[in-house]
């Protein structure tokens, strides 16, 4: 009897702490992460992951990729754990993740340049069977994406970072700066420059402003 | 601005696949409790080399305070070239234990291993 009530006290405790942690902070659950709660980190993953894979996916056009980029952005910022920057107003870590994400990008981007053979890996890992209910909607996604970024591509990739961060993610000038490591004011110009971009590139491109046209096979 | 974005309009945001979502945060807090552990472990080892530094470092310094001590004295009293030569032999065992916590210093406790590297066991 004591056992059993030593037992749901320690689980109505467990339950608590968790709900403790699911309303805390980012600024919070980072600070009990640093003292050594994985749970605390935990929450955090599961608290921005959406946000990090949907954003890897845009910016590689391969959800199997963007997946494991997921997973690199978050080992990766427990590595870091200590540089962390949060957000002025809602003490979001997400825009400090994405910066990391673009970092990892960039990087997998530069060694795919570099070995022919990295391709082949993953051609290999788009191949893989998987035989999911949305396979045939990720499957579109995917080729609408490569047709998206195969403008984007045409940007220089400053003007291709900033406009992922603030059209598709949706950060505000503030958070964009905080993501990419550099003032309000770079973000705003280069945000200009890469609006000018692809406005040249539309009327280069001789087509109609709507989506059926420029993007050839999209949807 | 806007107009120009829905020419590159990305597709609506996904969950990840059943199950994928719990994989990777089990399989990342397994390997961030394991970094924990790790780390504590680096921290105590670490502690003790840096104590052991500062002891030889402070052992040093007091040595060669007193050899300087006596080399003025043994000047100042005009003594024989064999007792310069004890204490000679007197800075060389002075220096040793600050040549000693050089080696300490340079010990780097902690293991660099490769992001990519740890990533791929911890995931498989």
């Amino acid at each position: 009897m004591t056992l059993t009530a030593t037992g749901r006290h320690g689980n109505s405790e467990a339950r608590a702490d968790m709900d403790r942690l699911v309303t805390a902070s980012d600024q919070q659950l980072w600070q009990e992460a640093l003292a050594g709660s994985s749970a605390a980190f935990g929450v955090i993953f599961e608290r921005h992951a959406k946000a990090v894979y949907n954003f890897c996916f845009r910016r590689t056009g391969s959800w199997s990729l963007a997946e494991d980029l997921t997973s690199e952005v978050f080992l990766l910022a427990w590595r870091r754990r200590r540089d962390v920057v949060f957000t002025a107003e809602r003490s979001s870590v997400l825009p400090w993740l994405y910066g990391v994400a673009l970092n990892l990008v960039r990087n997998r981007r530069r060694s795919e340049r570099r070995a022919t053979a990295a391709f082949a890996r993953l051609d290999a890992k788009e191949a893989e069977a998987d035989f999911s209910d949305d396979l045939v909607g990720r499957l579109a996604d995917e080729r609408r994406m490569r047709d998206v970024l195969a403008v984007f591509d045409r940007l220089a990739a400053h003007e291709q970072e900033v406009l992922a961060l603030c059209a598709w993610a949706e950060l505000s000038y503030e958070d964009c700066a905080l993501a990419l490591g550099v003032p309000v004011g770079t973000v705003r110009s280069r945000l200009a420059r890469a609006r000018a971009h692809l406005a040249e590139l539309v009327a280069g491109s001789g087509h109609e402003r709507n989506g059926e046209s420029v993007l050839g096979t999209c949807g | 601005m806007n107009d120009l974005l829905e020419l590159l309009m990305p597709p609506p945001e996904r969950d990840m696949p059943p199950g994928r979502l719990e994989l990777r945060r089990d399989s990342l807090l397994q390997w961030v409790e394991a970094d924990v552990r790790a780390g504590r472990h680096r921290t105590g080892r670490f502690a003790l080399l840096r104590g052991l530094r500062v002891w030889l470092l402070t052992a040093a310094l007091v040595l060669l305070l007193l050899v300087g001590v006596a080399v003025g004295a043994s000047r100042a009293s005009g003594a024989s070239t064999n007792s310069r030569a004890v204490v000679e032999a007197s800075v060389v065992a002075a220096a040793a234990p600050a040549v000693a916590s050089l080696f300490v210093v340079s010990a780097n406790p902690r293991p660099v291993v490769p992001i990519r590297v740890v990533a791929a066991r911890a995931l498989g």
